[in-house]
């Protein structure tokens, strides 16, 4: 590609290959299904969250993500800022070099080929652990009433903002519990679950 | 173990028993909540016989017998003198 300055948007047809994207994008393509389709009328320039120089956030759209209440949906497709890819929902899947699989896009596979299931926003490496832990299917094999997940239950990263969860509770086995005369004493059975009250803390420490 | 100790353990066992309870509610299929569930109920009959052996029925319905000594002094909350 040559000497291209960097810009926050560049052309799509500029990337017309995995190696150009490499290339402008200094890491690998990583095949993702397209930006939503309701994507608002022009919006197509997706702001990056990892250059703070850029981030402009009044410019930000208004990119929220398609989560169903569970968190298991990652958060919006965001480019980093030497690719600001056009995710353009009116023409064909978008691949937007996000990091993240599902863009929030409802359809099993955007109509791009990618399946939901490649990510539900637990890990970028998510080939065996296909539910996040929320109790949503995501297009996933496990049960979560096995306490089959990825352990990505308590990450945070994936979150969709505005959005209440409740951290599904395990029992594997594995020293979750007290022994009953302690558990008593304490007020619950589960380690986790014991919070004393010491009024200081949380988002208000003083 | 003396009338307050197995009451105690009583109390532990129907504590731990509430608890798996919960749990169990949401998490309908977890083996080792189901196999903690079963164990602590199994200790908590075998606890409960041992206090209507000792001491006398735990409630009403454990009374046996020919006479009806569930009316009999101290009941289990009756702290003796």
């Amino acid at each position: 590609m040559g000497n291209v300055e960097r810009a926050l948007r560049i052309p799509r047809s500029w990337m017309e290959s995995d190696a150009d994207f490499a290339a402008e994008c200094d890491r690998p393509h990583r095949p993702t299904p397209p930006c939503r389709p309701q994507c608002p009328n022009g919006s197509h320039d997706f702001r990056t969250r990892f250059d703070d120089v850029n981030f402009l956030e009044d410019e930000i759209e208004e990119a929220v993500s398609f989560s169903d209440g569970c968190g298991c949906h990652p958060e919006p497709p965001v480019c980093p800022p030497s690719c600001g890819c056009d995710c353009d929902c009116d023409e064909e899947p978008d691949d937007c070099g996000c990091d993240h699989h599902d863009c929030g896009c409802p359809d099993e596979d955007c109509g791009c080929g990618h399946h939901h299931d490649d990510d539900c926003g637990c890990d970028d490496n998510n080939e065996d652990q296909t539910d996040c832990g929320c109790g949503h299917d995501c297009g996933c094999q496990k049960d979560p009433d096995l306490d089959e997940d990825c352990g990505h239950q308590n990450d945070c990263r994936n979150r969709s903002l505005a959005m209440p969860y409740v951290i599904r509770q395990r029992w594997t086995g594995k020293r979750e519990i007290y022994n009953r005369p302690r558990a008593l004493l304490r007020g619950t059975l589960f380690v986790e679950l014991d919070k004393p009250f010491t009024g200081k803390g949380g988002s208000r420490d003083e | 173990m003396n009338k307050k100790e197995l009451l105690r353990e009583l109390q532990e066992l129907d504590f731990a028993i509430q608890e798996a309870v919960l749990f169990l509610d949401t998490h309908p299929h977890n083996e080792v909540a189901l196999s903690y569930y079963r164990y602590v109920t199994g200790l908590r009959r075998k606890a409960a016989d041992e206090y209507n052996r000792v001491c006398g029925p735990l409630t009403s319905r454990d009374s046996r017998g020919r006479r009806w000594d569930w009316v009999n002094s101290p009941w289990p909350w009756e702290r003796e003198g």
